[in-house]
């Protein structure tokens, strides 16, 4: 041990050089950033839904009471339930199938139920629910009128009618499926087959190692997925608009049309809370995951099974779902699409390309989507960049309170874009808020998109941060590297192909967004979104509409493929910097 | 140590002497390192060795700066790095280190990695080139100074990472666990490489590792950690024959121990009896309330004869019945059932051929100087 008087010769004046523990500039400069942008963005918006709920002039508990006697926002509660239950039990009744087929058995069309899961999840919901008005109205609808054909049917309407709850069921049905088929085809290919193979010599035949093996392990997965169908359903806003159904995100948008706030802000906090629980749920689910790991680390080619006759009713079902999310609505849009008249049906005298010369040459389209492109490129900077820092202060600093910028990031998940858009109006409205300006400007909605979109960015931020093994840094610190050079040199190159990923992620899903946008926009701006809705609501006709959509489709598809060839580099990389 | 003249030569390569003093450190509630202290004479190298757990990784930590102290104090000569205040960052105190992962940067070739220091420190493009090929000769890998980490096997990544370590001429060169990623027959090779360089550059080393072979072969000296404390510290001659606890004495090397009931003793060597037997040791003075200790005995200290020979003058000597016998190519181990109180099993190491059966009755004869008394409390049990 050094004596006390060799310790007096050390030498104080060097210490100089010494830093107070663990914060260094640069991270003391993130963590504050971290806290501005979070509190900013997504702290301010949530608390403004729950505070404008309670105070009215004061205190009071009077926009409860009324909404509680408002037969019409019972109503719009008990629809936005069923629904998004309707939609997460036939999510699980479809999805849990085809994601066991697709993994672990000897089903026909394989890629193409994957790719068309992908597809859903992309997608705007609202191109679906046109194409579905034009294929299953109830007058003109092209299926209801072949129906009455083949079966010589006097009536002029249905058999089918899209404007219901079950037609707002079978619209947003596509995406609530691919969330559980997402959610369970991993779980389900990491599987390692030699439990099920256990229960097999046990005596327990294919199905029943399935029934008693297989799908309890799948339980968390499949809850999960459907939770998360569930609470995307509770969100959704083009739909219901479009199809005229009273659910609770176009109940917040009539009350603020008809400027009461306080309705508005009790159906947002149902929703919230609503869609709080939800995920509250899915998390619980997806927390005990541990216990239900099946996979050791190494990689197993899953066992493929073969269900016998139970195939080629798979392999049904496969067809079905890829004509309902994908070929029949998006088939009955494109056809419009070359349509001169759409009274004139399917034949060729009546094709024209017209329709698409009208989208790509309207100036106010044009605006439209440079309006949609500039903000979400802006909005996928923005993002980008806070998920970067705020993962760095989450997972590679010693602050205090850094669990809370975790659970502050991810807190917009359960705030649907109707009730995020009640809330900056709130804001941006009042004072201080007020004194920024942007109300009414496309600023506005660039907020809106940040607190939409920042979980995803916190998210991939963490995931990617957590593939590098914290010794690639610290390295480079003991090899005479500052925090921040180290940041820039080397984690940030490591990452890349993650921020690129996301960047795009965040791009394809903030051009098409609708249901902040449609409440947030000023007059004289409109996204994308909006102006399809104009254009479709009457303005250009449903001809040019679906040229319109078709091309927003292709686009975000396009883009999105792109987005998936960075991914799957940078799967190759998370092998690369482990090693 | 003259402290003005390190001072005055900072930039150089001039070794110094690294310091503990007293350090703690302690997550919430739980003491990773409670109380050590630890001298690193310049240019010599320490080993920390320990089971996982035992604070040695934490420690090496601390002194690279990637950990802030609870309280105590690191010095490199005179040179205050780390108090319970404050730290020097890591990227000022002048290190090299070795990572147990390597810690490769995998999207810089070789030749970035390794003049990554160098480039950070300053150096001109051609100075960091002539140096990197430098050291990367030292090390044997020249040859791929193009190829990226991926490419290189653990043992190349390895001695890349060797090479960056020393690039820049650190005051100080810390290992991680360096080899504890690589098969047993690079392990020996790289062991005898890594004390190689290090005493060829002569660099103040701290080397942690939890393989006993690895710190006899190549340190200066070892410091036993356990539990966040150091248990002892000194030359590997000085661990391995004068083990001060069971837990040393098993941890470094094989021993069985012995647990005997106090006859007399003094400053150099203490006698008790075992069962019939009388047993001499040497070692530290105990107290006079002691009425039982422990002693070591290493395995292949103990030679074995039939038990109607006759006794060798002035060796301990045992008798019991062989249990078991395991041939291991150069080694015959024995396991005995010793003829005394409780279920005594000892363990004996010879060369071959093996000369007796199981069921043999056999006399155990080992010198009391190499019989050592052990500090800890005895609680009735022997290994």
């Amino acid at each position: 041990m050094m004596s006390a008087e060799a310790a007096a010769t050390v030498d104080r004046a060097s210490t100089g050089k010494m830093q107070r523990s663990g914060s260094s500039g640069w991270s003391l400069t993130a963590a504050g950033l971290s806290v501005v942008c979070l509190v900013i963005f997504i702290g301010a918006p949530v608390a403004a839904i729950f505070l404008s709920s309670v105070y009215q002039d004061g205190w009071t508990l009077e926009a409860y009471r009324d909404f509680l006697s408002s037969p019409r926002l019972l109503t719009a509660t008990w629809n936005s339930l069923l629904v998004a239950i309707g939609i997460a039990v036939l999510s699980v009744v479809i999805g849990a199938p085809l994601a066991f087929g697709v993994a672990r058995t000897n089903m026909q069309l394989k890629r193409i139920v994957r790719a068309t899961m992908i597809l859903a999840l992309i997608s705007p919901e609202f191109l679906l629910a046109m194409g579905y008005i034009l294929m299953a109205g109830p007058n003109a609808g092209y299926a209801n009128v072949a129906l009455r054909a083949v079966f010589g049917m006097q009536s002029t309407a249905g058999p089918i009618d899209i404007f219901s709850l079950w037609g707002l069921v079978l619209t947003a049905l596509p995406n609530g499926v691919a969330f559980v088929f997402l959610a369970l085809t991993p779980a389900l290919a990491n599987m390692d087959p030699a439990l099920e193979e256990a229960a097999r010599l046990k005596g327990a035949s294919a199905l029943e190692a399935i029934r008693d093996v297989t799908l309890p392990l799948m339980r968390p997965a499949l809850l999960a997925g459907a939770l998360l169908a569930f609470a995307t359903s509770l969100a959704m806003y083009g739909p219901p608009e479009m199809l005229g159904i009273d659910v609770l995100t176009v109940s917040i948008r009539n009350a603020l049309l008809g400027l009461d706030f306080a309705s508005a802000s009790v159906a947002a906090v149902v929703l919230v809370l609503l869609s709080g629980i939800a995920l509250g749920g899915q998390r619980l689910m997806l927390r005990n995951e541990d216990r239900y790991r099946t996979l050791g680390g190494k990689a197993f080619a899953p066992r493929r099974i073969d269900l016998g006759w139970a195939t080629p009713l798979l392999t049904a079902l496969a067809v079905f779902y890829v004509l309902i999310a994908f070929v029949l609505p998006y088939g009955t849009m494109i056809a419009v699409s070359l349509m001169k008249s759409i009274g004139n049906g399917f034949n060729i005298a009546n094709l024209t390309l017209d329709n698409y010369r009208v989208v790509l040459s309207d100036a106010s389209i044009r605006k439209a989507a440079l309006l949609s492109v500039s903000l979400a490129a802006s909005a996928a900077t923005i993002v980008v960049a806070i998920g970067v820092i705020v993962s760095y202060v989450i997972l590679r600093t010693r602050f205090a309170g850094r669990s809370a910028l975790d659970y502050l990031s991810i807190l917009p998940l359960a705030v649907p874009g109707t009730a995020i858009a009640f809330a900056l109006i709130v804001i941006y409205l009042n004072w201080p808020g007020n004194l920024t300006g942007i109300y009414g400007t496309p600023t506005i909605l660039l907020v809106a998109y940040l607190a939409r979109f920042i979980p995803i960015g916190v998210r991939n931020g963490q995931t990617a941060l957590l593939q590098i093994s914290p010794e690639i840094e610290e390295s480079s610190r003991v090899f005479g590297a500052t925090e921040f050079q180290t940041l820039m040199r080397i984690t940030l190159p490591l990452i890349m192909p993650v921020v690129i990923y996301t960047w795009l992620l965040v791009f394809i899903l903030a051009i098409p967004e609708l249901s902040a946008s449609i409440i947030l926009r000023g007059f004289s701006t409109q996204t994308i979104s909006t102006s399809l809705l104009s254009v479709w609501n009457g303005n250009g006709g449903l001809a040019v509409a679906c040229a319109y959509g078709v091309c927003i489709f292709v686009s975000v598809s396009l883009l999105f493929l792109i987005a998936a060839l960075v991914g799957r580099r940078s799967a190759l990389m998370r092998g690369f910097t482990i090693g | 140590m003259a402290a003005a003249a390190a001072l005055s030569a900072a930039d150089t390569v001039q070794a110094q002497d690294l310091r503990l003093n007293d350090v703690y450190k302690s997550y919430g509630n739980y003491e990773a390192v409670r109380g050590i202290s630890i001298d690193v004479p310049k240019g010599s190298m320490v080993s920390l060795i320990g089971p996982s757990g035992c604070g040695k990784t934490t420690t090496l930590r601390m002194i690279a700066g990637l950990e802030p102290l609870s309280s105590g104090s690191i010095t490199v000569g005179s040179k205050l790095l780390s108090d319970a205040t404050g730290a020097v960052p890591p990227e000022r105190r002048d290190m090299g280190m070795v990572f147990q992962s390597y810690a490769l940067w995998p999207h810089m070739s070789v030749a970035d990695n390794v003049g990554y220091g160098l480039k950070r420190k300053g150096l001109n493009a051609t100075d960091i080139e002539r140096r990197v090929s430098d050291v990367l000769a030292m090390v044997g890998m020249v040859d791929h100074v193009g190829r990226y980490p991926s490419q290189l096997s653990g043992g190349q990544q390895q001695r890349v990472a060797l090479a960056r370590a020393v690039a820049s001429r650190p005051q100080i060169l810390l290992f991680d666990e360096p080899l504890s990623n690589l098969d047993a027959v690079l392990r020996e090779q790289m062991r005898f490489e890594i004390r190689d360089l290090q005493q060829k550059l002569g660099i103040t080393s701290v080397y942690v590792t939890h393989s006993q072979e690895e710190a006899l072969a190549l340190s200066d000296k070892i410091v036993v950690m356990s539990k966040g404390l150091v248990v002892q510290s000194g030359t590997p001659a000085e661990i391995y024959e004068r083990p001060k606890t069971a837990f040393v004495a098993g941890f470094i090397g094989l021993t069985n121990t012995l647990t005997l009931n106090r006859l007399l003793s003094d400053d150099q060597m203490a006698v008790g009896s075992f069962g019939a037997h009388r047993v001499k040791a040497s070692g530290a003075a105990m107290n006079g309330e002691t009425q039982q200790f422990l002693v070591s005995v290493r395995p292949s200290e103990i030679t074995l004869s039939a038990a109607s020979a006759s006794p060798t003058a002035g060796m301990n000597r045992l008798v019991g019945t062989i249990q078991t016998v395991v041939f291991t190519g150069g080694i015959v181990d024995y396991f005995i059932a010793c003829d005394g109180p409780g279920q005594t099993t000892l363990r004996v190491q010879t060369t071959p051929p093996a000369r007796f059966e199981p069921g043999a009755q056999v006399a155990l004869e080992f010198d009391p100087a190499r019989t050592v008394v052990l500090e800890d409390q005895v609680n009735g049990k022997s290994q």
